[in-house]
């Protein structure tokens, strides 16, 4: 499993995630209604809701892939909108179908993510290790666009979790994995949740939300609703 | 019941040679399931419309192709007409050749690969009734090349003044050589057919290729048949009589040789005869699921194309090319808005093929033709086709960046920095080879404009600047979230050609000195201009903080 994933912090880091009124409306239809969240640092939370409830569009509101309509983002402290790259350096996401270039090999993926992020130190070892637990070392010359369906959501997986984050955004990350994959992926949070990193994902596998959730949020119609806290995660 | 799987082959092929006639009678807006008697008088509108003005092109195309005729004069206009028959013949049967020999010659789509590809069906049945739909297709031009010909060598042999009272025979000349090239024809595209059919069977082997070269060295003997005695005049005595065949069945076509019309009809047919016999022969072992593995990516791309899916093809090309994996040696350790130049070398790197020398090639001429015509409507026209031909290879890298959003844009750098670099990666060859074109004409050609070493490579950063502006500014956050990326417009086009051409007109202002410093300084005007825009339009779709101009500069 990959080691240090967490980013030093010079100054005491408040929430690892906080929202004040983030909403989104496209074009006449309010897809989120202000939406006020907080995560600590150490702490992961399930997102839950039906299909079109607006769990994917909290996601890349909050990760700015789309500007919201209203709103606040603070990753680790640093406003997404003021201090917009000093948040994504804490910032790691991985989306539901993840897209790849056609020209780079996996390895070179990976390389160029953690080259992009400063991080190249030690990068070959955490590399290989991580490739090698999600059963992708023996095609990590091949391009992306070979791979299967889950092959291709295990590297997108592996994007997120080799360059170092505080804050980790996972957005229906099991709905193509098979049940080693999943297994493996549940011990990668739990390690990163050990090592400090808070997580938000959103999910449909009932595994996820019982054995590893600190809190279960419910997303209706855009209403964000805070269920009762799970056992699961101690 | 014997007849069963011939019935349902024919169905299968029936239905989808339909499909494809109803679609391009769509695109003339004539439904062929409607049965009013208005929707017939339609067809027939249609058919006397599209007759009247295939005419009328072809045969301003036979009064330019005249032109021709008069180069080689005294060469009488019958030989000059076999000739490039003979070259017609040979190019079509070389294109068809190199075609069925690399794939197979049957495409199945992705529904024939369930239908009928598992089902024993004989094979001959299958190929016996493919053949005649990619036939129609490939006789289509060829039997306009054919009546151009034929009218070509009409506008050559009556006197220009009584073209009117010679009408009906003018128009006897085309039809004469479509409809006597026909059997010919047909008997190349089904004896490629075999070659190729031969060739899927041996696939992997030497043998497999043997027929195919074959046919090369008899269309290439064939042409040497006829254009040696007509040039050169020196023939070895043994072939003597082989080209004098050849160029009399040739020459039959235009009514001038020893054969009649039913005399090289009937010999066409012969030939027909015999390239079915091939055909037969070479059919007995055919596999379709080989062919329809062969053929996958063909058949998509055919789909694509019909719909004008570009973007599509290209990807899928390049996938093509890619292949499997490969793995690099370069890999320096550059960081943060660096490791976007390692990707982008690396993406070109790969992307690298013949189009792309292509272009550099045309762009290297495209600069020296400039220097040769001069700062006039002519130049200006070839910086207008230049820019034209740089407009998708351009934005290529910054469109791909765009498409993978959730990626690019959780990268801690600012968009602005990524995307100039996706921008200059492929303009850098091309900039290159630009400067290599204008320090040549400089060194050799005495009417070369010494202006242009400024102008071409501000006006091609501008160029670029503003077809990646155009490119950002068609897409949105919301869609580009999905992967969905619009390409660049018209306006971007249009405003990378201002961003060239107006720094040379500018030239033209009759003050001597000063006028290319006013060129000078508008070409820096635009270079800015543009790389504001460039920034503003990013920051429209980022709603990033400003980027101050020494910032993108910064490590």
């Amino acid at each position: 499993m990959a080691s240090d994933t967490s980013v030093s912090h010079n100054s005491p880091i408040p929430l690892a995630l906080q929202t004040i009124g983030l909403s989104k409306k496209f074009k006449g239809f309010q897809a989120l209604f202000p939406v006020d969240l907080s995560i600590k640092a150490g702490e992961l939370v399930v997102l839950h809701g039906q299909n079109g409830s607006g769990k994917t569009t909290l996601l890349n509101c909050i990760s700015y892939f789309i500007p919201p309509t209203t709103g606040q983002v603070k990753v680790c402290g640093f406003d997404m909108r003021e201090n917009e790259q000093a948040a994504r350096q804490h910032l790691a996401f991985v989306p539901d179908v993840p897209r790849f270039y056609l020209e780079l090999s996996a390895w070179e993926h990976l390389r160029f993510i953690a080259a992009a992020n400063n991080s190249l130190e030690g990068f070959e070892a955490r590399a290989e290790q991580l490739l090698k637990d999600f059963g992708l070392w023996h095609v990590r010359e091949h391009f992306p666009h070979n791979y299967s369906r889950g092959m291709r959501l295990k590297l997108g997986l592996l994007l997120g979790l080799i360059r170092p984050s505080s804050l980790l955004l996972l957005d229906e990350p099991t709905s193509a994995l098979d049940t080693q994959g999943t297994k493996l992926l549940i011990e990668e949070l739990k390690l990163r949740k050990a090592d400090g990193a808070a997580i938000l994902l959103s999910s449909h596998d009932p595994n996820l939300r019982d054995l590893i959730a600190d809190r279960v949020l419910e997303l209706t119609e855009g209403h964000l609703i805070e269920s009762s806290p799970t056992t699961g995660a101690s | 019941m014997k007849n069963q799987p011939r019935q349902a082959v024919g169905f299968l092929r029936g239905r989808q040679e339909r499909s494809d006639l109803r679609y391009w009678l769509a695109l003339v807006s004539y439904d062929p399931e409607e049965k009013t008697v208005s929707n017939k008088f339609y067809l027939l509108y249609l058919v006397i419309f599209f007759t009247i003005w295939f005419f009328l092109v072809l045969v301003y195309f036979a009064q330019a192709f005249l032109g021709l005729f008069r180069l080689v004069e005294p060469m009488p206009a019958s030989t000059v007409s076999s000739l490039l028959l003979m070259i017609t013949f040979a190019s079509f049967g070389l294109y068809l050749i190199i075609k069925t020999t690399w794939r197979s010659p049957l495409i199945f789509s992705e529904e024939h690969r369930y239908l009928l590809c598992q089902q024993p069906f004989p094979p001959r049945t299958i190929v016996f009734r493919w053949w005649q739909q990619p036939w129609l297709q490939n006789l289509l031009l060829f039997v306009l090349i054919c009546l151009m010909l034929g009218f070509t060598f009409g506008e050559a042999s009556f006197p220009s003044q009584e073209m009117s009272s010679y009408f009906f025979l003018y128009v006897w000349y085309g039809l004469r050589v479509a409809l006597l090239a026909l059997p010919f024809h047909l008997a190349i595209f089904i004896t490629t057919w075999s070659a190729g059919l031969f060739a899927l069977e041996h696939r992997g082997k030497f043998l497999a290729y043997l027929p195919s070269l074959l046919l090369v060295l008899l269309a290439i003997s064939g042409l040497t048949l006829i254009i040696q005695p007509s040039f050169f005049g020196v023939l070895p005595t043994s072939l003597l009589g082989l080209s004098s065949f050849l160029s009399n069945l040739l020459l039959s076509f235009f009514g001038q040789g020893s054969y009649s019309i039913f005399q090289t009809f009937l010999l066409g047919l012969s030939l027909v005869g015999l390239s079915f016999l091939l055909l037969w022969l070479a059919s007995k072992r055919f596999s379709p699921s080989k062919a329809a593995q062969e053929t996958e990516i063909a058949a998509k791309i055919a789909g694509f194309m019909k719909y004008g899916q570009v973007a599509a093809i290209r990807t899928m090309r390049k996938k093509q090319h890619l292949g499997l994996g490969r793995s690099s040696r370069f890999s320096p350790d550059w960081q943060e808005d660096q490791a976007f130049f390692w990707k982008g070398i690396l993406q070109y790197r790969r992307s690298f093929g013949l189009r792309e020398i292509w272009r550099l090639f045309v762009s290297l001429l495209f600069v020296i033709s400039i220097n040769l015509t001069g700062n006039n409507p002519a130049g200006w026209i070839g910086l207008i086709s230049w820019v034209w031909l740089l407009n998708g290879p351009l934005t290529e890298l910054l469109g791909e960046d765009l498409s993978l959003w959730q990626l690019t844009r959780q990268l801690p750098i600012p968009a602005a920095k990524w995307a100039l670099a996706s921008l200059l990666i492929p303009l850098f060859p091309v900039l290159v080879v630009a400067m290599v074109g204008q320090v040549f004409s400089l060194a050799y050609l005495p009417v070369a404009e010494w202006t242009l070493l400024f102008t071409i490579p501000l006006g091609l950063l501008s160029a670029a600047l503003q077809l990646g502006q155009d490119l950002v500014r068609k897409n949105r956050p919301e869609l580009l979230a999905g992967g969905s990326v619009q390409s660049s417009g018209l306006r971007g086009l249009v405003m990378a050609i201002f961003c060239l051409l107006l720094p040379q007109v500018a030239l033209k202002i009759p003050l001597p000195t000063v006028n290319w410093i006013i060129t000078l300084a508008i070409a820096v005007l635009l270079l800015l201009v543009s790389y504001t825009g460039f920034l503003r339009q990013i920051r429209n779709l980022t709603a990033e903080a400003k980027p101050s101009f020494i910032s993108l500069f910064s490590a």
